[in-house]
């Protein structure tokens, strides 16, 4: 799980092109969007769902139905880890 | 004859003339310095921040409020942003395409983003017609002032690409110049307090024009407006000979917009003592206009 | 100062000029089909014009061998319709306003096949036509417009801002008549654009309905012909009395859930026109059937009307999302909703979202007292503009 938390920490900062940040500025458990964490968007939310069926073979077709899965790093790699095939 | 419209401040990023290949580049800044939002400024390409950074630093001294509209002009928009989306959906076939340079590629992307940042609501509209985007720009600016608005900002934006330079070199359009880029804006008033230069009159053709017909244009645009000839400034971005004139785009390279880099020349002549100067411009003998400012 | 529609032409997936478009609004007849006139594998529904290039170019009596982008083969038979009816015969001053998101972007995408693993490839005609002012020039040189001739971009609201500046070009002198209005065709760019954004409803779109699941494109043109009085040469349909842009300033491509933008253009429209909300006829709404544009244009619409919300639709489910022509093609409806008393269905139409419980037209009717139309269209960059047409007292 640690692996692949960073692994994502990293996937992230590359494809939502996140200046300045670094893999230890992000902290698992903060939540990606809004104000409090990274601070992350819509248009984003769309970029990740990308990260993960490119990445992970995981579809997810309805931004909406991504919320709790988007929650934070942490969760993402929760749902990684419990639904790849 | 228009109303008159008064500048209060300029921005500008612009090439310093050499070129490379052929390509005359703009110098750029640190955009952080002004664009510090990093969560839009990470989604911008080339051609935004330029944009953004120009009106940013327009709009330094100026509250969000008193900024009755936004008015940009570019020949090509956001050219890089088009191009990486077209190249995605080859090489990806269609699939699972990242959507960020499609939404930046729109041509109202910059007067969007200044609009976001600055929290405007008023007027946002981007004008797109080759070589006379500018000057559309212009004329909706003076009218816009005429209805009552304060303050217009106005802008253009155009960046070269590899590609673009590749396909104006194939056209033969670089044969006696580089191709431009950059990036002006302008904060155009109502009032002229505090404010350095007066655009006074806007001109504009269509068509091939011969150089009898182009004097004689000029001229009587010049007597229209009371201009004594000895007593001006000419900056001149067409083929025609006009005597005393300065080349501009020699330094700003050939482009759609290159005109609005004229009109920041036309200011700076300004501040140091000029007190009429003349914009003549025309691209590929299609687009031509020509624009009065004059010293307050 | 008065500025009047005297003018409609319109070519869109429901008709090839006015007649056969307000036929096909009135019989509920759809125009959305799978994509069949360039090539692409999204299997979406798309309102796309029954006409290939080369169709086009034979209706219009152009060379095959002409390169000519499908922006311009759409804009010119919608132009010469408008002209022809508000039947304008000296052309040297009149001025023309066109308005496109994508310019010649359909040429521009076969030129980019070849072109883009070697620059030396690609043939150039197509590329030159890249820019969104080329159909606008091409039009404007076959028909010999002598006045101020231009192109406005603003992504989906670019019809709507033509207008505007249309009747701005009156009111301040610099035109009697100007030609105002938009054109998009539909291409892989902007297919693919908005599936990137998951906004494409892989079914027949549903503006309003609780069950909406995004949007369809379409391509096509509007356009109308707006004059001061003296220089009319036919009794006009009606006015235009009211326009209005507005920035949403909240997010790139998403609308506020407020509505913000949307509210400050629509009362901006019927403010300068002098009229309340309880005057207005009808409204033909943006619609596009995305979760986030009808919420937002839905509370708009509350906040201004209240319980008292006019009969209302989105033509949408008919011809597609036409992007920069949507406020071009449906100006024209909105035009001929006053001058024939008719207001539009919103096909599709079951559950009224549970945020606004707004219910929209849903049958055609024609032969009502149609005072004031309320037009909207929205774009991204935040970009809401509105334009209000009243009938001639």
């Amino acid at each position: 799980m640690e692996e692949l938390i960073e692994k994502l920490k990293g996937q992230l900062i590359e494809e939502l092109n996140l200046e300045e940040v670094t893999p230890a500025d992000i902290d698992a458990e903060a939540p990606l969007f809004g104000d409090g964490g990274l601070g992350l968007d819509s248009i984003d939310a769309l970029e990740i769902i990308l990260i993960l069926e490119r990445n992970y073979g995981i579809k997810i077709e309805n931004p909406a139905q991504g919320k709790e899965i988007f929650y934070s790093v942490k969760t993402l790699a929760e749902y990684i880890t419990k639904n790849q095939k | 004859m228009i109303t008159p419209v008064y500048i209060r401040s300029t921005a500008s990023i612009h090439s310093d003339g050499q070129a490379q290949g052929n390509a005359k580049r703009a110098v750029e800044p640190d955009y952080k310095e002004v664009i510090t939002d990093a969560g839009l400024r990470r989604r911008m390409s080339r051609a935004v921040k330029m944009g953004v950074y120009s009106a940013l630093t327009c709009l330094a001294d100026t509250s969000s409020d008193s900024v009755g509209g936004i008015i940009t002009a570019t020949g090509l928009g956001c050219l890089a942003d088009t191009e990486k989306f077209m190249k995605s959906i080859v090489d990806n076939n269609e699939q699972l395409l990242t959507p960020t340079p499609f939404i930046q590629s729109t041509f109202n992307t910059i007067g969007g983003q200044v609009a976001l940042l600055r929290k405007i609501h008023a007027y946002n509209v981007t004008y797109v017609h080759r070589a006379l985007s500018v000057e559309s720009a212009l004329i909706d600016a003076v009218m816009h002032i005429a209805e009552g608005a304060d303050n217009i900002l106005l802008g253009a934006v155009d960046e070269i690409t590899e590609s673009s330079v590749d396909i104006q070199q194939r056209m033969g359009m670089l044969r006696n110049n580089a191709a431009g880029e950059g990036s002006q804006f302008f904060l155009l008033s109502r009032n002229s307090n505090g404010c350095v230069a007066q655009i006074t009159d806007i001109s504009t053709r269509r068509g091939a024009i011969t150089q009898t017909d182009f004097a004689t244009w000029v001229d009587s645009f010049l007597s229209n407006n009371n201009v004594d000839k000895t007593d001006l400034v000419v900056l001149n971005g067409s083929k025609q000979v006009l005597t005393n004139a300065i080349d501009f785009k020699n330094q700003c390279g050939e482009y759609f917009t290159a005109v609005a880099f004229a009109l920041w020349q036309a200011v700076e002549q300004i501040k140091s003592g000029a007190r009429n100067v003349l914009i003549a411009n025309s691209f590929q003998n299609t687009n031509h206009s020509l624009i009065l400012i004059k010293a307050l | 100062m008065d500025v009047f529609v005297s003018g409609v032409g319109v070519v869109s997936a429901i008709g090839f000029n006015v007649a056969e478009n307000m036929q096909s609004l009135a019989s509920g007849k759809a125009g959305l089909r799978k994509p069949q006139n360039f090539a692409t594998t999204l299997n979406v529904p798309v309102g796309e014009i029954c006409s290939t290039n080369q169709q086009l170019k034979q209706l219009l009596g152009l060379p095959q061998q002409q390169t000519i982008s499908r922006t311009a083969l759409l804009a010119l038979p919608a132009v010469v319709e408008a002209v022809a009816d508000a039947q304008l015969t000296n052309l040297s001053n009149v001025a023309f306003i066109s308005a496109t998101s994508v310019g010649g972007m359909d040429l521009t995408e076969t030129f980019y096949n070849d072109f883009k693993d070697n620059h030396n490839q690609g043939r150039l005609r197509m590329v030159a036509q890249h820019d969104c002012g080329a159909s606008t020039e091409f039009v404007a040189n076959k028909l010999g417009f002598g006045g101020m001739v231009t192109t406005i971009s603003t992504a989906c609201s670019s019809g709507g801002n033509s207008i505007a500046t249309g009747a701005r070009l009156i009111k301040h002198g610099l035109a009697d008549t100007v030609v105002v209005g938009g054109v998009d065709p539909l291409c892989r760019f902007t297919m693919n654009g908005f599936n990137s954004l998951k906004i494409l409803d892989s079914e027949h779109c549903r503006p309003f309905d609780a069950t909406r699941a995004g949007l369809n494109l379409g391509e096509g043109a509007g356009f109308i012909i707006l004059q001061n009085e003296k220089a009319l040469r036919r009794a006009p349909y009606c006015k235009v009395s009211g326009y209005a842009n507005a920035n949403d300033a909240f997010h790139q491509t998403g609308s506020s859930a407020d509505g913000t933008g949307s509210f400050l253009s629509m009362s901006g429209a019927m403010q300068m026109a002098g009229v309340e909300a309880s005057q207005i006829s009808y409204i033909n709404t943006h619609g596009t059937g995305t979760g986030g544009n009808d919420l937002s244009e839905g509370t708009a619409i509350r906040r201004i009307f209240g319980d008292n919300v006019p009969a209302f639709s989105s033509v949408k489910p008919f011809i597609g999302h036409t992007l920069g022509a949507s406020e071009g093609i449906e100006a024209v409806y909105s035009v001929l909703s006053i001058a024939k008393g008719a207001v539009y269905p919103n096909l599709n139409f079951t559950t009224p979202m549970p945020e606004t419980n707004l219910v929209p037209q849903t049958k055609y009717v024609s032969g009502q007292t149609i005072k004031h139309v309320l037009s909207n269209a929205f774009g991204f960059g935040g970009n809401d503009s509105s334009v209000l047409f009243s009938a001639v007292e």
